[in-house]
């Protein structure tokens, strides 16, 4: 597939706490990407009062790309910029992605809202990836 | 663009140095913002064009316009009426027909004599043209204007104001004309009123005509189903209506001729709109639509679809989306998308003219949404429209949308750099940067406002300045910062604004998550960048760069200031610094953290060597280099005067370091060294170098000290003491010493003894006085006087000597036995006084004992008095092989910081400046020695010792010299000659060789030394001096508040030597006994603390004393035989000769008085716990012991004949001597011979050996059971005899002792005594209090016949 992905952890801080692309990516474009999901954390703040759920499907569009959100009870956002619509996996990837989160929350070297720099997460989210979004 | 030119280098007001300023973003109008929107829409509406589709910028009305000086002039106007461009706007396509021609009769007051003939005139005008017709009087008249100049400036406001607002370019183009020369205020008035008349009497009706007209023709349409049959019917059947209706324009487009229903509704709704009625219009416009739509007609539908959703606007404000948004939607859709080229034009008006009308209704949320609708390919235009909707993110109504409105810049950012308008491109893009980083960073941008106050009072100049230092900060969005600050760079090169681009690029290179390949990009860029700007500024101002305050700040490479290390002395090996000399004899250690609360915590000598050890690391994935790496310093002197001086000659001399090549990721330790020249704290305060050889950077290395913690503010907010790691001071009094070690070996034989030195300079220029060492090993090392040497050839001469010579002292008189009275005090022996003086008396009578015991300072014999500056002292040390294995050695010298000769105490040992050494020695083995005891048969006094040695070495001989035994009690005699074992050759007969691998054994007998059985002494404080010590000692520690304080008293050792070589070795008046006493006591010592844990070091010499009574410590002289002559010694202390003396728990029982009351429950628990450890260990470490021996002798034997020839049997006589090994204890004891025969009743099975054989043949005869009782050390003996059946030899060792110890005095009182009861009774007690012994070999004696 031809699609891209870019995938980032927004902490409470607004400071991205991991960033991972899957798919075909063009370096030029990082910055773009960047840019569209940090402009739909807006957006996002604007959803939350819309639903009780975590998953808030696509809160932003912005030409092809598709901007999903999850927000997790400690306001940590999970942002997923896509191009395909497909609600269903995105939300099992996310549900799967909040699980690894809360996982390495778990570790009691880990500083809440610090970047995220374990290998073995960087892993189990591009498993996810393929799993869910390739 | 002269308005934007001014803007641009100023950001949006909302955007301060604190934030987002929310107060401005709710009140302001976002046209300021940007002012070139402004003149950009006024433009727009200026040169907008008519479209045949509407009927908005079509001509109404046509004014006709005479002079009143002109004879006919209804003559006049009928020509104007007949002109072509008249009659073709008359019939223009769209207005049909029905254009308004109005007349108008222009009158100069100028001309004051025709005012009868004007009226008259104009009559003629209305008469012809009737209604729509006016006069209009004007004054020209020179006079009257230069009368009032103020009038005339009035009159040209009047056009100038008018002009800068709907056309500001042409204004500004003619700022300086004069409108309205001739005209007076009155003339202005009469224009006005005239163009009023002209609306409210000619033209509004007109249109309000014409609406009423076309209401009629169009009313069957817009009258419900019917119109819509009538209207369908007509489309599918009067095929002619509709071939004139439609027609399809050059474009392509599909339009309506200007009299098909359609376009006559239209132009009915667009009538009705200018009108003002909304509500009206948008009914038409709606029903016009739907025809436009069924006709395909899409621009029309599309203008439809526009009208109706700005008539919808017009009318209700609170609309909701759904109702014109999509309205306007479509339209730019259809206008975009259905439409040829040109309609790009009329779509962007859709879009501009929604965006006015939310903008007027602050609408902002539909904003957005609208203004992106424009196409990307549109350029400025389009970067404009995106600026746009950027701040309509901000006037959000709930909260301002930061993020939004940063990334719609970002887009008009980039928009504005491809059409190169650079301007406003960096503009955008640093607003972006500045929203981030406000939205990011709201906490740190209180800190800030003290860089703004200071910016203010330079001027607006500075502003950008203060822009500068946010170019730091960063968001934690890595790509959007590096994006943002690489274009804002470029953007800042386009524009020659070096300074500014330089720092957007070092911001750039701060980020250590870009990938490689933009990174070496980046840095070739900034290396670039750098070049250019020196050159383009190496004309004016040459200072600027080699200035080295202008100097750039780089993140890159990394240096962690706290990593950072000094180091004085670099050059000299061991750890320097300034340690605690603690007492007791444990290590000195670094002092952690300064408690005396200077500046600096570190000091150095002055001229002395300072090496800076920075860590250097590169975060890039490139590679760069660094050169002439070096240290910015901050000195303060201390002398006031003297910092004046500095000037001329320099305080300190920083080296530098030429290149330091960092690859990508790595970490270097670079050192710099600082001398400095003159006393004062200096400090680091910056690391100076060029990157790759261009960019000169300075960076600032700050620490945060300490983290406070002292009032509640601390507390609250985080506050740091100042630092002090990266400063020292040069203090000239501080002691600066070279310390080499000379000659220490690497390996050494176990037990060998070599010559090494420590060799001390003293290099300040001051002499050292007090100057200590440290051993942490004291039974490796022998330290002997210093001596002073004022050149090294003398260190190397001893050196190359270092045989044995000065170790040993061979004497040809040595004793066989003698008695020395000897000091028992287990002293501490680690730390030596190499210069300086100890209180003459030691013991002042204030101090306890134990205090000055536990200090220790041991004194050479010779220490001399002070060291003056470049003297060199040479402390010679015999370092011995003490223990087989790999041993890290620490050594450590120290020279205190005081001036004087001042007497050693305690207190001066404190602190000094120190360099510890560790030295690794491997020490391999040689000999082997085993002690190991038997009991003698022949005499119950005496035991055997055995010496086992093995030589562990596999090619060498090693010759035995001497052994020599020391002993409070006992005296050793060897119990055969040497050449009794028959391995020696005739040559060398006296001596004793091992052969590698071999073993050989020497068996000594301890006896009891003469004078020590000679003196009936019956106290055992006489016996046993240092064991009873021992016992009261420990009773008081335990048992008493007051500890003991009084040291062991002398003891009386008796040196047993054996010479075995050619010549003795003195080891009892010379110096090796003074090593041999510290090697034991480090020995004892350390088998002390590992016994009883639970008590301090600094009581054990008051507890403990250095010799037993009864233990015999066993010193083995060699020497090895061949080419080098090395030799050694093997010693063995405390070799227990198996008599009881476990009389350290005796001090467990509480004495009868003076036991310190315990009140709390710690204390006591205290108590009982190290009560319990050393019975534990008492109990634990003594194996079974036997109080007393017996011995048989045989003294005769008869033989006695019963009746015949033959003898019957024999009678043997024997001397059974029972001897006290006790020196504590007198005990009563049973004694039973046991005859062969009772034996199986008696005597446990598996006892003895087996008796069989002759057992049965003899027995005892006469008493067999005493009662006895022997004193200690005492020996008591019994006759027995014994009949045997025949002769031969027998074992007579049968026996059973039965030994109860008598009580002492003391001890029946204290057990009696305890009335209460306490934690502690009388449990404690020997253990051979009561026992049964047995024979433990046998006893052969032979019964021989005469």
């Amino acid at each position: 597939m031809s699609t891209t992905y870019y995938f980032a952890i927004v902490g409470a801080t607004d400071s991205p706490l991991y960033e991972a692309e899957f798919g075909i990516h063009r370096a030029e474009n990082t910055h773009l990407h960047q840019f569209v999901v940090h402009a739909a954390l807006d957006l996002v703040e604007d959803a939350l009062f819309l639903t009780n759920a975590c998953y808030l499907k696509t809160v932003d569009k912005y030409n092809d790309w598709n901007v999903s959100a999850y927000v997790t009870p400690s306001n940590v956002r999970l942002m997923l910029l896509h191009e395909a619509r497909s609600e269903d996996s995105i939300r099992s990837f996310f549900t799967d992605c909040h699980e690894f989160y809360i996982k390495t929350l778990m570790n009691p070297f880990y500083e809440p809202n610090s970047p995220i720099l374990s290998q073995a997460f960087d892993t189990k989210i591009n498993t996810l990836a393929k799993k869910y979004l390739l | 663009m002269s308005v934007a030119s001014d803007a641009e280098r100023k950001c949006a007001p909302f955007l301060t140095d604190q934030g987002v300023d929310t107060n401005v973003l709710a009140t302001d109008d976002i046209d300021p913002w940007a002012p070139w929107y402004t003149i950009f829409r006024q433009q727009w509406i200026n040169e907008m064009q008519a479209s045949e589709h509407e009927s908005f910028i079509h001509p109404v009305a046509c004014m006709l316009v005479a002079s009143s000086s002109e004879d006919d002039p209804v003559g006049a106007l009928r020509a104007l009426q007949s002109h072509a461009t008249i009659k073709r706007v008359h019939s223009n396509s769209f207005g049909g027909h029905s254009v308004l021609l109005y007349y108008l009769l222009v009158h100069d007051g100028r001309d004051t004599g025709a005012l009868q003939k004007i009226d008259q005139k104009f009559d003629q005008v209305r008469r012809a043209f009737g209604q729509n017709s006016s006069l209009l009087k004007i004054n020209s008249n020179v006079e009257l204007i230069e009368a009032d100049n103020n009038d005339r400036e009035k009159v040209s406001s009047v056009w100038s104001n008018n002009l800068s607002i709907t056309q500001p370019l042409a204004a500004a183009a003619m700022a300086d004309k004069v409108f309205g020369s001739m005209l007076t205020m009155r003339d202005v008035a009469a224009l006005k009123d005239s163009v009023k008349q002209m609306m409210v009497r000619s033209v509004v009706p007109h249109m309000q005509c014409m609406i009423r007209v076309l209401s009629d023709q169009t009313a069957n349409q817009r009258r419900g189903i019917t119109g819509r049959l009538f209207s369908a019917g007509r489309r599918y059947f009067g095929a002619s209506a509709k071939t004139t209706s439609t027609l399809v324009a050059v474009d392509g487009d599909v339009y309506f001729r200007y009299d098909s229903p359609e376009a006559l509704m239209r132009k009915l709704a667009d009538y009705s709109f200018m009108l003002k009625d909304f509500r009206f219009a948008q009914s038409v416009y709606q029903v016009a639509r739907r025809d436009f739509q069924s006709e395909k007609a899409w621009k029309c539908y599309a203008g439809a679809q526009e009208m109706v959703g700005v008539c919808k606007l017009m009318l209700e404000i609170h609309a909701s989306r759904a109702e014109f948004d999509s309205n306007f939607e479509d339209a730019a859709a259809m206008y975009f998308h259905k439409t040829q080229t040109p309609c790009q034009y009329l779509a962007l008006r859709t879009i501009i003219i929604y965006y006015e009308l939310l903008k007027h209704n602050k609408l902002y949320s539909f904003a957005p949404g609208a203004l992106l609708r424009t196409p990307s390919s549109m350029g400025a235009l389009y970067g404009l429209v995106s600026e746009q909707a950027a701040y309509t993110y901000l006037k959000f109504s709930h909260h301002p949308e930061l993020r939004k409105f940063s990334f719609y810049a970002m887009i008009a950012g980039q928009a504005y750099k491809k059409s190169e308008i650079g301007g406003l491109a960096h503009r955008c893009f640093r607003m972006v940067r500045m929203a981030l980083y406000t939205s990011m960073n709201k906490s740190s941008s209180s800190c800030k406002n003290e860089d703004k106050d200071g910016s203010e009072a330079h001027g607006a100049n500075n502003k950008d300045d203060t822009d500068i230092q946010h170019i730091a900060a960063s968001s934690n969005w890595t790509s959007i910062d590096s994006f943002i600050n690489h274009e804002l760079g470029l953007q800042c090169i386009s524009t020659q604004n070096y300074d500014e681009a330089l720092q957007y690029f070092m911001a750039l290179l701060s980020d250590d998550h870009i990938p490689a390949k933009l990174q070496a990009k980046y840095l070739q860029e900034l290396l670039q960048l750098f070049l250019e700007s020196s050159d383009s500024v190496a004309g004016e101002v040459k200072t600027a760069t080699t200035k080295p305050g202008t100097a750039m700040e780089l993140s890159i490479p990394a240096i962690d200031p706290s990593m950072t290390r000094v180091i004085m002395s670099p050059d000299l090996e061991g750890e320097d610094g300034i340690f605690e000399w603690r007492q007791g004899g444990a290590a000195p250690s670094r002092i952690a953290n300064n408690s005396l609360n200077t500046t600096a915590n570190l000091c150095c000598s002055i001229g002395e060597d300072v090496a800076i050890l920075l860590v250097v690391s590169n975060p890039l994935t490139v590679g760069i280099t660094l050169n002439g790496f070096t240290l910015a310093c901050d000195f303060k002197s201390v002398d006031e005067d003297l910092s004046t001086l500095e000037v001329t000659s320099p305080a300190f001399d920083v080296s530098s370091v030429d290149s330091v090549v960092l690859e990508g990721g790595q970490t270097v330790m670079v050192s710099v060294t600082i001398t400095p020249y003159c006393a004062g704290d200096l400090e680091i305060i910056g690391a100076k170098y060029l990157l790759c050889d261009i960019l000169p950077v300075y960076k600032p290395l700050k620490l945060p000290g300490r983290r406070l913690n002292d009032t509640a503010e601390q507390r609250i907010t985080p506050t740091y003491s100042p630092d002090t790691r990266l400063g020292f001071r040069v203090d000239p009094d501080f002691p600066r010493l070279e310390v080499f070690l000379d000659d220490f070996p690497d390996t050494l034989v176990s037990g060998s003894m070599h010559r090494a030195s420590v060799r001390i300079i003293n290099r300040s220029s001051h002499p050292c006085y007090n100057i200590a060492l440290w051993l942490s090993h004291s039974s490796f090392f022998d330290v002997r006087s210093p001596e002073k040497s004022d050149s090294n050839s003398d260190v190397l001469e001893s050196g190359e000597c270092s045989n044995t010579q000065g170790m040993y002292v061979y004497s040809d008189s040595v004793q066989e036995a003698e008695q020395v009275q000897v000091t028992n005090v287990l002293r501490e022996c680690s730390m030596f006084v190499i210069a300086g003086q100890t209180s003459s008396s030691p013991v002042s009578p204030s101090l306890s004992g134990s205090e000055d015991a536990a200090r220790s300072l041991h004194q050479l014999p010779k220490p001399i008095e002070s060291l003056s500056p470049k003297e060199t002292l040479i402390v010679p040390i015999w370092i011995r092989g003490d223990r087989v294995g790999a041993h890290t050695l620490r050594l450590a010298t120290g020279a205190s910081m005081a001036q004087a000769a001042t007497v050693l105490s305690g207190a001066t040992f404190c602190n000094m400046r120190s360099r510890m050494f560790d030295i690794d020695l491997v020490v391999t083995p040689s000999l082997r020695v085993n002690a190991f005891v038997r009991p003698s048969i022949r005499n119950p006094h005496e035991r055997i010792l055995g010496i086992e040695v093995e030589n562990m070495q596999p090619a060498l001989d090693i010759e035995l010299v001497q052994t020599t035994f020391s002993s409070g009690y006992y005296k050793l005699t060897p119990l055969y000659t040497p050449n009794s074992f028959g391995l020696e050759t005739s040559n060398h007969q006296d001596r004793l060789r091992v052969g590698p691998h071999q073993t050989i054994n020497l068996m000594y007998s301890a006896s009891p030394y003469g004078s020590a059985v000679d003196t009936k002494c019956t106290a055992s404080e006489e016996r046993a001096p240092s064991e009873m010590f021992t016992i009261n000692a420990l009773r008081q520690y335990i048992f008493s508040n007051e500890k003991p304080t009084t040291l062991p008293p002398p003891i009386a050792l008796v040196y047993s030597n054996a010479v075995l070589g050619k010549r003795g070795i003195d080891c009892v008046h010379s110096s090796l006994q003074g090593y041999i006493s510290r090697s034991q006591a480090s020995r004892r010592r350390n088998l002390l603390r590992g016994a009883y844990p639970l008590i301090p070091d600094k009581y054990l010499p008051v507890l403990f004393p250095l010799y037993e009574t009864f233990g015999i410590d066993f010193v083995l002289f060699w020497s090895e035989v061949g080419g080098s002559c090395r030799s050694g010694h093997h010693s063995i202390s405390g070799i227990d000769l198996g008599v009881p003396h476990d009389y350290i728990v005796e001090a467990l029982n509480p004495p009868s008085k003076g036991i310190a009351r315990t009140w709390l429950k710690d204390t006591m628990q205290e108590r009982e716990t190290l009560i319990q450890s050393i019975a534990d260990r008492s109990t634990m470490t003594r194996r079974q012991e036997r109080p007393l021996d017996v011995s048989i002798k045989l003294i005769n034997v008869s033989s006695s004949v019963s009746s015949g020839d033959a003898p019957a049997f024999y009678l043997a006589d024997v001397d059974i001597t029972v001897y006290n090994h006790s020196w504590r204890h007198a005990y009563d004891f049973a004694l039973d011979l046991i005859s062969p025969t009772e034996i199986s009743k008696l005597v446990p099975i598996g006892v003895r050996l087996d008796y069989s054989g002759s057992r049965s043949a003899w027995s005892w005869c006469g008493t067999t059971h005493h009662l006895m009782s022997v004193a200690p050390h005492g020996s008591k003996s019994v006759r027995a005899r014994l009949a045997c059946s025949s002769a031969g030899i027998i074992d007579i060792g049968l026996w059973e002792l039965n030994v109860q110890a008598r009580q002492t005095d003391s001890q029946t009182l204290s057990l009696s005594d305890i009335s209460r009861p306490t934690t502690v009774d009388s449990k404690y007690t020997s253990k051979n209090i009561e026992c049964t012994l047995y024979p433990l070999q046998p006893c052969f004696v032979n019964i021989a016949a005469n």
